[in-house]
């Protein structure tokens, strides 16, 4: 092979050569720039769809916090009204039949939200505490009831007894628990999960 | 003049119920009735000891047993032989109401003398005509 001859093997050969690099790097940056732009729009609608959750969560909470407003001051003052009405009844030995009578209506009303928002607090954590509070007022109810009786027929010995375990009663069920229930279902927080002293109010 | 007898259909034999019936049972106000009680869902010992959240939860979440219910119900009517069925709507009630329905219907077939008094319910069975009896109990 003449030196010439060589020379253009050579350069064919670099020509070639640096053709086919040329192709292939070419062929890898269509390549990367294909896998980039479809990274680019993978991640696109992840945020969008990571936005929309957000989105969805925020709408929720906001719709969820409206219901407990709508909702929970009712509960409250009702909650709050039998606490007091039955502390009177427990602090008096003379109970007007007024009073029993808006207690008994008050015990049903809090039944009546008892069935109607359900939903909402079955999702607080909080139906099982009103609930308790509930069939307590009414077992109280019964007990007020019977304290009367036993006074307008002189028996003073079961009159007594039934007093006594009227005050007990409220003192060991209806003042501990009605706060709690007030606390849980007054705050702000989104996150309405269980207390320590909620569980603590009903023991 | 006898006592009117009343059979009280409650959600289940929860401590809570226990403790409501033993206080009716003592009620001189409530002396006027002769009340005994059933229940739509019998509790098992270990949903005894639950938490009442948790046994409350539990029993929303499955099933009820009609045809346990309604035999229960038959026999419990049947022994003791009620002038009035009072039905208590609560949790139970509320978590299978056209069950609980389709069984009371089916005791009103049996027992068509048997007035079915409905808390909460006015138009349903003859609950309007025992509703002063329901307003006691209830």
């Amino acid at each position: 092979m003449s030196l010439e001859e060589f020379i253009t093997t050579v350069l064919t050969s670099a020509a070639v050569s640096t053709a086919i690099a040329a192709i292939i790097k070419t062929h890898l940056e269509k390549k990367l720039e294909i896998e980039i732009q479809e990274m680019r729009h993978a991640y696109e609608i992840e945020l969008e769809k990571i936005k929309n959750e957000l989105s969805i969560e925020a709408d929720t909470v906001h719709k969820i916090m409206e219901r407990r407003l709508n909702i929970y001051p009712k509960l409250v003052e009702i909650i709050y009204r039998i606490r007091n009405m039955a502390r009177d009844i427990a602090n008096n030995k003379e109970t007007s039949p007024v009073l029993i009578d808006e207690l008994t209506s008050r015990a049903r009303e809090l039944e009546e939200c008892l069935y109607n928002d359900r939903m909402d607090l079955q999702r607080d954590e909080i139906f099982e505490p009103i609930h308790s509070f509930k069939n307590i007022i009414k077992e109280y109810n019964i007990l007020i009831k019977d304290f009367n009786y036993y006074k307008s027929i002189a028996d003073n010995e079961k009159a007594f007894s039934a007093y006594v375990e009227i005050k007990k009663i409220y003192d060991t069920k209806i003042q501990p628990l009605h706060m709690p229930i007030i606390q849980r279902l007054s705050t702000y927080s989104s996150n309405l999960k269980l207390e320590k002293n909620m569980e603590d109010g009903q023991q | 003049m006898s006592k009117l007898r009343a059979l009280i259909l409650n959600s289940v034999d929860d401590d809570e119920t226990m403790h409501r019936k033993r206080r009716m049972d003592e009620s001189p106000i409530l002396s006027k009735y002769l009340i005994n009680h059933s229940y739509a869902i019998e509790l098992s010992d270990e949903q005894k000891l639950l938490p009442a959240n948790v046994m409350m939860s539990q029993i929303i979440n499955g099933t009820i047993g009609e045809v346990d219910m309604f035999n229960r119900l038959k026999t419990n009517i049947m022994n003791y032989n009620p002038d009035v069925l009072l039905v208590h709507t609560g949790f139970v009630f509320r978590a299978f109401p056209s069950e609980i329905i389709s069984v009371l219907d089916k005791i009103k077939s049996e027992f068509p003398n048997l007035k079915i008094g409905m808390q909460k319910m006015v138009g349903t069975y003859d609950s309007e005509q025992v509703a002063n009896i329901i307003n006691d109990l209830f």
